[in-house]
């Protein structure tokens, strides 16, 4: 592998041997990912996930004991500068999945996994606080004001300086934080918070 | 005991796995003990034309007086009742040519929500913005008249393509180059806007006056959100897969 292709480290947390397997198959079939653990459960292996520093933990929320669920921070502090991705297949409280910077799907193709997986690490890099608030952030208000103008994603990049991928990123903690998923639907956001005028939507 | 087998006792315990086959309804159930295991289903009556005033008729009895196929009509019950319910393979193959049928409930199914859904929300929206400001009052008016715009076409596509097609097949007309397979690939949803339009009336409007219709058109918009989607699992999960199999059916012939 060459050295200016940064490849990230991920550790999967995947009870059934079948479903952890695959998915590392699928994820090691891209050179930017490599993974180097895979546990069937947290309890004890906690120090070793601390030691192996990974970019990335995938974790099936059920593995999570019921009661830590809620504390995902809590049950990580020792891993610094970590993207937490949850991987599911069964019902599980869409509040524990807010502390996930994404969601991977048991459907997902190994093409969407990966988007996913970069899409956990700009989401960590972002300078939103993505973990608790769900207040809109100042720089999201500013790119919430674009959206609501009509504009689109390389128009809102060049406009605030950042890539394409952050402006994905704002957009989906837009969404997540009001609740609001169509551009018309957060035009009346906008308006109705007195972020914008009537007039300047197109 | 290992993760997964608390998963499901817990899942259970909340009534998402019930024991299915029970639930259902059945033919010889009298229609009105059906209704008053479920009123959503009165919903259901007039899109296939059953009046009230059924007395104490079965399923079976009432669907014969007024030509409805009963199989269809326990159906879309079933699917509306049970969460977990879908026909098999089986069932929906038996349906065949009372397809017709499922097309009259469909469209029936959608002037049912513009004419009346859609439009005792959009009334209730008007009133309630009437105390909001200018602006306010306007986009609310905007977004809802986009939303409303958005299902028109959506359901003109079906009328005027899907629809057609079926009953022409049916008819033994050879189809054009049309096939249920494109429907299947693009079936939209259509419930984005809605669900934002939830979160706007809850958590964004200013004010506080006419809560009680606030919560009047809420209601409106959740029932309406639940209804639509029965309405599009139907059209996935019923109708494609019948159409693929009548497709095949007259390829042969």
């Amino acid at each position: 592998m060459q050295n200016n292709n940064k490849s990230y480290k991920i550790v999967i947390i995947e009870p059934s041997m079948i479903i952890s397997t695959g998915l590392k198959k699928l994820i090691e079939m891209r050179n930017e990912f490599e993974v180097v653990a895979v546990i069937a459960d947290c309890f004890h292996c906690l120090e070793r996930i601390n030691h192996l520093n990974p970019d990335i933990i995938i974790i099936n929320p059920s593995a999570v004991e019921l009661k830590k669920r809620q504390h995902l921070e809590e049950l990580f502090e020792g891993v610094k500068d970590t993207a937490f991705v949850a991987l599911v297949y069964q019902y599980i409280d869409p509040e524990i999945l807010k502390q996930y910077h994404t969601t991977i799907d048991i459907a997902d193709d190994g093409d969407k996994i990966a988007q996913k997986l970069l899409h956990s690490i700009d989401a960590l890099n972002a300078p939103a606080d993505l973990l608790d608030k769900n207040e809109l952030s100042e720089r999201e208000k500013e790119i919430l004001i674009s959206l609501a103008k009509g504009k689109i994603n390389k128009e809102i990049a060049d406009l605030h300086h950042i890539s394409v991928h952050t402006v994905i990123t704002h957009r989906k903690n837009i969404i997540r934080k009001t609740g609001i998923k169509s551009v018309s639907g957060l035009t009346v956001y906008a308006i109705l918070n007195n972020l914008i005028d009537i007039n300047e939507v197109e | 005991m290992n993760k997964l087998g608390v998963e499901s006792i817990i899942s259970n315990i909340c009534g998402k796995n019930k024991d299915m086959k029970s639930h259902l309804f059945s033919a010889d159930m009298k229609l009105a003990d059906v209704i008053h295991a479920d009123y959503s289903l009165l919903l259901l009556l007039h899109r296939f034309g059953i009046n009230l005033g059924f007395g104490d008729k079965t399923v079976w009895e009432c669907c014969e007086a007024n030509h409805v196929s009963c199989t269809l009509f326990l159906m879309i019950c079933n699917v509306y009742s049970n969460e977990q319910y879908l026909p098999t393979e089986k069932e929906i193959e038996d349906i065949g040519t009372d397809v017709d049928q499922l097309i009259a409930y469909l469209k029936n199914s959608h002037s049912y929500y513009l004419e009346n859904r859609m439009f005792s929300i959009q009334e209730q929206l008007k009133e309630i913005s009437e105390g909001c400001e200018q602006q306010h009052q306007q986009i609310l008016n905007l977004f809802f008249n986009e939303y409303k715009n958005e299902v028109i076409r959506h359901f003109d596509y079906e009328e005027m393509t899907v629809f057609p097609y079926i009953s022409n097949m049916v008819k033994g007309a050879r189809p054009g180059d049309y096939e249920i397979g494109v429907f299947r690939e693009n079936h939209s949803n259509i419930d984005d806007k809605l669900n934002d339009l939830k979160n706007i009336i809850m958590k964004y409007l200013p004010g506080d006056t006419l809560s009680d219709m606030r919560i009047r058109v809420l209601f409106g918009i959740f029932a309406l959100e639940e209804d639509l989607s029965k309405h599009s699992l139907i059209e996935d999960k019923i109708l494609v897969p019948l159409v693929m199999k009548l497709e095949q059916r007259y390829a042969k012939q």
